[in-house]
């Protein structure tokens, strides 16, 4: 089990490598110049170059990609073209937001998918089942801020019940994580509802029903866990989705995030702020991947075995 | 000898949204205290309908029990509510499934699997339980350190055996054992029989085998009944089945015929020719006239009743009763 851990870990390494070169290019395509986004229109050529040569970005597109990823190596994300602060301290600052955003986000959508995934897939065909069904289509069609915007008006407007906008209180979450979490728990319980028709229809469901065990037994201790591997996967898939999804939602609700942060590298092309944003939330899926991965394991002893025996 | 079963006139109907199944037609059979039957019949022929009518385990909403009744000691297993039919499966009565590979669950120990059937039917300190989860396996032929193992890390043989541990640990009456070998190897096959057949004499229970191998029936059954089309068609004890100065009915020849006599020099086996009778789709008349060889006008439209043949051997044919009068 070590060893596995030990070895999915080194892949992240070549993972995020990866990564920083996809992210770094794509900045380096836009024809934009730092330096006169900062200095703005009316900035002389002087004052540009001289901005440049003091941001490095004069210098050629390869040396600066290994300047950023030499500093990345020290733990030096690099300083910020815009505010010239290290980027470091704005993730630090920022990223508890948007963490703490997705992991509502994943608490909440897997509290209410799964039993609802469970009751639909026992009740198939009924009214229950078609109503399920109906909800988890609309949910999954809305867009999300527009979704966002519609609760913003309905809650923070018209009942002012919720504060539109922030990031500093429990009670600013509640729209961004029902926003995110809409779609999440339409495939979650989807998901759910189908992996739970297969599972109940297995032999040792049956086998269980012999032995006389009543039918909560039944879904929670035999089905249940049989049905979890592809909603566990569908959960750790969504936490991403949520990491990135916090670029719009955040944005729609203001929130002090990595979200705005990156969406505001992207407009003044700070590069090393984009890079910085990306690759941590990147460096946290794959970690919550992982995790997935390992619990597996717990639900499966045959993949444990799998985990095990690999050399 | 008194009856410890009693299956009468039963009618079960799968439904789908297509058709109708008409999987079971009038059942009547009876299994005495401390016997065995074996069951007998074709795939298809509504074996494993009865089994699971028996445990009432029929998929719901698609298996319905429609008219007969089931008397187990005298009382009706069809009337009892939900939590009542709980005490009787896996206590009273308890299944051994067909597929030893899939009918274990991949994410519970062998241990907890035996441990649950003890626990939902008695009231035991958790070192009692675990006492009786190691002898329960030491009886089937399993050593206890193996208890806290996975399905997975078992082969076949030894999941049946497990199955048949989960089973037979709370000492039911009545043991359904449908078609336990048919999974397994001809090695392990003999020695799961001679497992059960040890078992049952220890334990004085009563037997349902189902099977289609009548090299088992032979072995271990005391009264045989043949099963076609969701109908019995014929039943004796195991002699009066097995004896071929006695008639029979035709498809039970035709079955005999189909299994290799090796006293005999015989060229080819005699198949029975045809398919099984379509349960959405069933004859007029007697069910296996499609395929008889010593079919009669008579048979084309009246379905024909059991008639005695001496003993306790009945055959539901046409040929015996025109004979008989």
């Amino acid at each position: 089990m070590g060893r596995f851990v030990l070895k999915r870990l080194l892949q992240v390494i070549p993972v995020l490598i990866g990564i920083s070169i996809i992210i770094f290019t794509i900045m380096q395509l836009s024809p934009s110049n730092p330096a006169r986004l900062i200095l703005g229109e009316k900035a002389t050529e002087e004052q540009i170059e001289a901005l440049s040569a003091e941001l490095g970005t004069d210098q050629p597109a390869v040396k600066q990609y290994f300047n950023y990823m030499g500093g990345l190596l020290h733990g030096d994300l690099g300083n910020s073209y815009r505010t010239r602060m290290p980027v470091m301290d704005e993730i630090v600052d920022r990223f508890p937001t948007t963490f703490f955003l997705a992991i509502l986000v994943m608490v909440v959508s897997t509290a209410i998918s799964i039993p609802l995934g469970v009751l639909s897939s026992l009740r198939q065909n009924s009214l229950f089942d078609a109503i399920t069904t109906i909800i988890a289509l609309l949910l999954t069609a809305m867009p999300s801020f527009w979704l966002g915007l519609m609760l913003m008006l309905i809650f923070a407007e018209k009942l002012q019940w919720l504060p539109a906008i922030g990031s500093t209180e429990f009670i600013h979450f509640i729209m961004p994580t029902l926003t995110l979490s809409a779609a999440n728990i339409a495939s979650n319980m989807r998901m759910t509802r189908s992996s739970m028709l297969e599972v109940i229809r297995q032999d040792y469901i049956r086998t269980a029903r012999a032995k006389g065990a009543p039918e909560k037994v039944v879904i929670v201790k035999h089905a249940l866990k049989n049905a979890l591997i592809p909603v566990v996967t569908a959960i750790g898939m969504n936490f991403g989705w949520s990491l990135g999804g916090a670029v719009l939602i955040e944005s729609v609700f203001s929130m002090k995030g990595l979200g705005t942060l990156l969406l505001n590298g992207v407009r003044t092309k700070d590069v090393p702020v984009v890079m910085s944003a990306v690759l941590v939330t990147s460096l946290i899926f794959c970690v919550v991947t992982l995790l997935v991965d390992i619990s597996y394991g717990f639900i499966d002893p045959r993949i444990k075995a799998q985990y095990e025996n690999k050399r | 000898m008194e009856n410890i079963l009693e299956i009468k006139d039963l009618h079960v109907q799968y439904q789908t949204s297509e058709d109708t199944n008409y999987a079971l037609n009038g059942i009547d059979l009876n299994i005495q205290k401390g016997e065995t039957l074996g069951l007998v019949g074709e795939t298809g022929a509504g074996k494993t309908t009865i089994a699971l009518s028996i445990l009432r385990l029929l998929q719901s909403g698609v298996g319905q029990i429609k008219s007969g009744d089931i008397l187990f000691e005298g009382k009706s297993l069809l009337e009892l509510n939900d939590t009542e039919i709980r005490k009787v499966r896996g206590d009273k009565i308890s299944m051994i499934f067909q597929d030893p590979m899939s009918s274990l669950n991949p994410v519970l120990t062998v241990g907890d699997q035996i441990a649950e059937a003890i626990d939902l039917h008695r009231s035991l300190s958790k070192q009692e339980l675990s006492d009786m989860v190691d002898s329960t396996l030491e009886l089937v032929g399993i050593p206890k350190s193996r208890k806290n193992d996975y399905p997975h890390q078992f082969s076949g043989g030894m999941k049946q055996r497990v199955i048949i541990a989960i089973a037979l640990s709370t000492n039911p009456e009545l043991l359904i054992a449908d078609e336990p070998t048919t999974a397994l190897d001809v090695t392990i096959q003999a020695q799961v029989l001679h497992l059960m057949e040890e078992l049952k004499q220890k334990l004085n229970m009563s037997m349902l085998m189902i099977t289609h191998d009548l090299g088992i029936v032979a072995q271990i059954c005391d009264h045989v009944a043949i099963i076609y089309a969701g109908k019995i068609i014929e039943y004796g004890t195991v002699y009066e089945i097995f004896d071929k100065s006695r008639e029979h009915h035709p498809y039970t020849k035709g079955l005999f015929g189909s299994i290799p006599d090796l006293t005999v020099e015989t060229r080819r086996l005699t198949p029975v020719k045809g398919l099984m009778a379509d349960p959405a789709d069933l004859p007029e008349g007697c069910y296996f006239h499609p395929r008889c060889d010593e079919c009669m006008e008579i048979c084309k439209n009246k379905v024909p009743d059991s008639c005695g043949m001496g003993g306790e051997h009945y055959v539901r044919c046409h040929l015996f009763k025109e004979r008989q009068v």
